[in-house]
């Protein structure tokens, strides 16, 4: 891998990078689209490479699960089984310990998983994961992480946090063995919970490894933990994180958290929120999500958002037209998808765009103005922005200020 | 008003009257410019709700083949007025649904085609048609204006179908006939002379009713192109005979069907096998009288197999596809050529791709199931009948593994949907 910062943003934490990866140049900082089981849903390869997408992201234990390594192995890899020429990153499995927590037994040696199509039981060791992740052929792969809820308590979580350091080294001496250090880029991850000295227990001693990761992630977050613990954890990690690799934070998606975890310092971050908010017709835009199920949209002529590059707008796909098909035909959801990939895309786009001008803090407060209006700002929101020097009510001193997650819906009426 | 281009390029040299064609479609608009040319016999593509299932709007659009596409109206019925009304610009329905007129034919039908369920009872006064807030009654005055707000291409008159109980009397066949008739009259009025109205009339495709009696099926033809007189031709003047309005003939075989099937169980319990043929019969005995020069057009056929016998016995120019379409949906890759290529062929190649399997009575399926545990080990690309270069797709030409396809519900029909619409 090749990383090479090319600007900052002289007030916030974040800077716009270059990583060049086996299969091309990815810019930074970016969204991952989720392609959990070899495609991003409702898209085929060439659809996601058409709207300048150049890196997404495989789930290992499910591509382990279905279709198994012996037909990876034949297509070649999983660039070639799904037709992706361009840069692909797997997580190692750790998150379905959480997701998947009725199916899993944790020890030492690995996660033991009750396959829920049959019952079947297979053990995901460190080295498992890292064999998986080397047949897979991903660009980036990440070490196996033992995943706890973000709301759990107690010594649970240092536990997994300590045992997620020892099988990082697990992880290390069996990529390094593999002869594949060249094409294959080892991420770590950093665990702890919510706790701020573990947290740093766990940075420092992954700090102390950084000469044989290509990469850091910040893991264990958006379980459903406070907003304002969440962006802290974010900040401890990424002031804490060597400047001179990719910081990737998992799990993210909302815009408003893109572009918090992005000014905290973060490089990367994948969710399948706006695929998965397409499939039940939500659409993005930058004044708020669009629930088209909603019968205001039902003789809306509009598209979605004039002027957006997106396939389905630039098409002239109407709100009326998507009201009258979106959760009865899967072409909604592929039309949703595509603008919502977009969506994001033109977010991380613009935001590396105003990094580069040195216009960041008014990106953001631009961005905050027009997606959440008179509704009121999220109050996390506002504390992290402020931690990095951006005050988003200093022309707004009067906007409401809304506790809590402060996420926008666009509720969908009868 | 826009005109459907009908060309015959060549007949087959046999000597009936009513025999296989050759032939180019085209429609011609009032600027000057037309949609690409249809060869014919080609095919329909059928829709739902207003989309091409599964195919985003890039896709339909890399998919050359898709050139003529049939809108059932009634989903849009959810809403009153119905939304596609109320679109603005001068091509509302081409619009609302992206079919660029520049590309695409938009054909218009009240009802959609393959949807056989019961439904209430029609009268003189209204059809009953099928939307997702339940059935709505529809006057020939509202199918009137509907399809004129909506400007499509083609619209297909109003006629009386029964979907209640089976059996029907001769009595319902007779008003079947006689609405059916009147319900085209009405629509052929000419409309008020109002610059828009001038510049946006449809061109005019008829359903040849009379049920699964030759004799009705020719009445209600022969009431087509018979001289009007008096106060019936003054309804329609300036033509002079009902035909003259029309531009096209539709057999809609999925009543016939469901009529057949019933017929059949009750005449010989146990016997399901029906003759292929009595549907071909019925289609000559609607197309006998009628002029050769208009597009000929079956719907609900239900295989390869039944097109060519359409083809060969009455000329059929234009085939719904909508079986092909469903086979994506199930997770089919079709995968056959005509004639059937013998197993000897060097077309076959089975490095490059398996063909699809032999079944025990000695016929080779027409596709691939890609549920089958087989097809998770082939990384070849789906169809093996076009290793010749045969194939008119880009589409065809990729790889695509069938394993990642059967996994992802959204991806197995966008990817086999296009496959078959490639090569229609």
């Amino acid at each position: 891998m090749e990383f090479e910062i090319l600007a900052r943003c002289p007030t916030t934490k974040a800077r716009v990078s270059r990583m060049k990866l086996a299969h091309g140049v990815t810019a930074l900082p970016t969204f991952m689209p989720v392609a959990t089981q070899a495609a991003i849903k409702g898209l085929t390869a060439q659809q996601v490479e058409a709207l300048g997408i150049n890196l997404i992201l495989n789930n290992t234990y499910h591509l382990n699960l279905r279709p198994g390594m012996k037909i990876l192995k034949e297509a070649g890899g999983a660039h070639r089984f799904q037709g992706w020429n361009h840069n692909l990153l797997t997580d190692s499995g750790g998150f379905q310990l959480v997701s998947l927590s009725k199916f899993t037994k944790i020890t030492e040696e690995g996660a033991l998983f009750s396959s829920p199509f049959d019952g079947e039981l297979t053990m995901l060791t460190p080295e498992e994961s890292m064999a998986i992740q080397h047949t897979i052929g991903a660009d980036i792969i990440m070490q196996l992480d033992d995943v706890v809820s973000s709301l759990t308590t107690g010594p649970r979580v240092g536990e997994a946090m300590w045992r997620t350091i020892r099988w990082l080294d697990r992880c290390i001496e069996a990529h390094e063995q593999s002869g594949k250090t060249d094409v294959q880029n080892l991420f770590a991850i950093v665990q702890g919970g919510l706790d701020p000295d573990l947290r740093d227990q766990c940075l420092e001693e992954m700090i102390k490894r950084r000469d044989r990761v290509a990469g850091y992630a910040i893991g264990g977050l958006s379980g459903g933990e406070e907003k304002d613990v969440f962006w802290r954890v974010i900040k401890q990690c990424a002031d804490k994180l060597p400047d001179d690799r990719p910081r990737y934070s998992m799990g993210i998606g909302f815009a408003e958290d893109l572009l918090v975890c992005v000014a905290l310092g973060v490089d990367m971050a994948d969710c399948v929120f706006p695929t998965r908010t397409a499939r039940f017709g939500v659409a993005l835009t930058f004044n708020g999500p669009m629930n088209l199920r909603s019968a205001k949209y039902a003789s809306d002529f509009k598209p979605i958002t004039e002027g957006c590059p997106c396939p389905t707008c630039s098409d002239g796909t109407t709100r009326a037209m998507l009201h009258h098909i979106v959760a009865l035909e899967t072409a909604a959801a592929h039309a949703l998808t595509q603008h919502n990939l977009v969506f994001q895309a033109r977010v991380m786009g613009g935001a590396r765009d105003a990094i580069m001008a040195g216009t960041f803090p008014q990106y953001l407060k631009t961005f905050f103005a027009n997606y959440f209006g008179d509704d009121g700002y999220p109050e996390w929101c506002v504390n992290a922005l402020r931690s990095v020097g951006v005050d988003l009510l200093e022309d707004r001193p009067n906007v409401k200020i809304i506790p809590g997650q402060g996420v926008k819906w666009d509720r969908a009426e009868p | 008003m826009s005109s459907l281009c009908a060309h015959v390029l060549a007949y087959s040299q046999r000597s009936c009257p009513i025999r296989p064609r050759l032939g180019t479609l085209s429609l011609q608009r009032l600027d000057g410019s037309s949609t690409p040319e249809i060869q014919t016999p080609g095919f329909i593509t059928t829709s739902s709700r207003g989309v091409v299932p599964h195919l985003s709007r890039d896709h339909v659009r890399s998919t050359p083949s898709i050139r003529w596409t049939n809108i059932p109206f009634e989903s849009f019925l959810d809403r009153m007025p119905p939304v596609p009304t109320l679109q603005p610009g001068s091509d509302p329905l081409h619009t609302f649904t992206g079919f660029p007129s520049k590309q695409h034919i938009l054909s218009l039908s009240l009802r959609d085609p393959f949807d056989g369920r019961e439904m209430p009872a029609n009268n003189k006064q209204f059809v009953s048609a099928y939307c997702i807030r339940g059935v709505r009654k529809v006057t020939p005055a509202d199918w009137k204006k509907y399809a004129l707000a909506c400007k499509p291409d083609l619209v297909v008159a109003l006629s009386d179908v029964p979907y209640t109980s089976q059996p029907h009397s001769q009595k319902r066949a007779t008003k079947s006939i006689e609405r059916s008739t009147a319900w085209l009259a009405d629509f052929l009025r000419p409309i008020p002379s109002t610059e828009e109205s001038k510049l946006h009339r449809p061109d005019v495709l008829v359903n040849l009713v009379g049920g699964l009696e030759p004799r009705a099926r020719t009445s209600f033809s022969e009431s087509l192109v018979e001289t009007l007189h008096g106060k019936e031709q003054e309804q329609i003047h300036p033509l002079h005979r009902l035909d003259e309005g029309v531009s096209g003939y539709i057999i809609d075989l999925l009543p016939l069907r469901l009529s057949r099937r019933l017929e059949t169980f009750q005449s010989l319990p146990g016997q399901t096998v029906l003759d292929p043929e009595t549907y071909v019969e019925l289609a000559r005995a609607s197309l006998a009288p009628l002029p050769q020069n208009k597009v000929r057009i079956a719907y609900s056929t239900s295989s390869p197999h039944e097109i060519l016998r359409f083809i060969r016995g009455v000329g059929i120019d234009l085939f719904d596809s909508h079986w092909a379409q469903r086979a994506a949906h199930i997770g089919v890759a079709l995968d056959f050529r005509f004639p059937v290529i013998s197993d000897e062929s060097s077309i076959w190649n089975e490095e490059e791709c398996s063909r699809p399997r032999v079944r025990s009575t000695g016929k080779r399926e027409l596709g691939h199931n890609l549920y089958l545990e087989k097809y998770s080990h082939q990384h070849v690309r789906l169809a093996s009948s076009f290793l010749d270069g045969t194939s008119p797709s880009s589409i065809q030409d990729a790889v695509i593994c069938p394993c990642e396809l059967v996994h992802q519900p959204l991806h197995q029909p966008t990817s086999l949907t296009a496959m078959p619409m490639s090569t229609t």
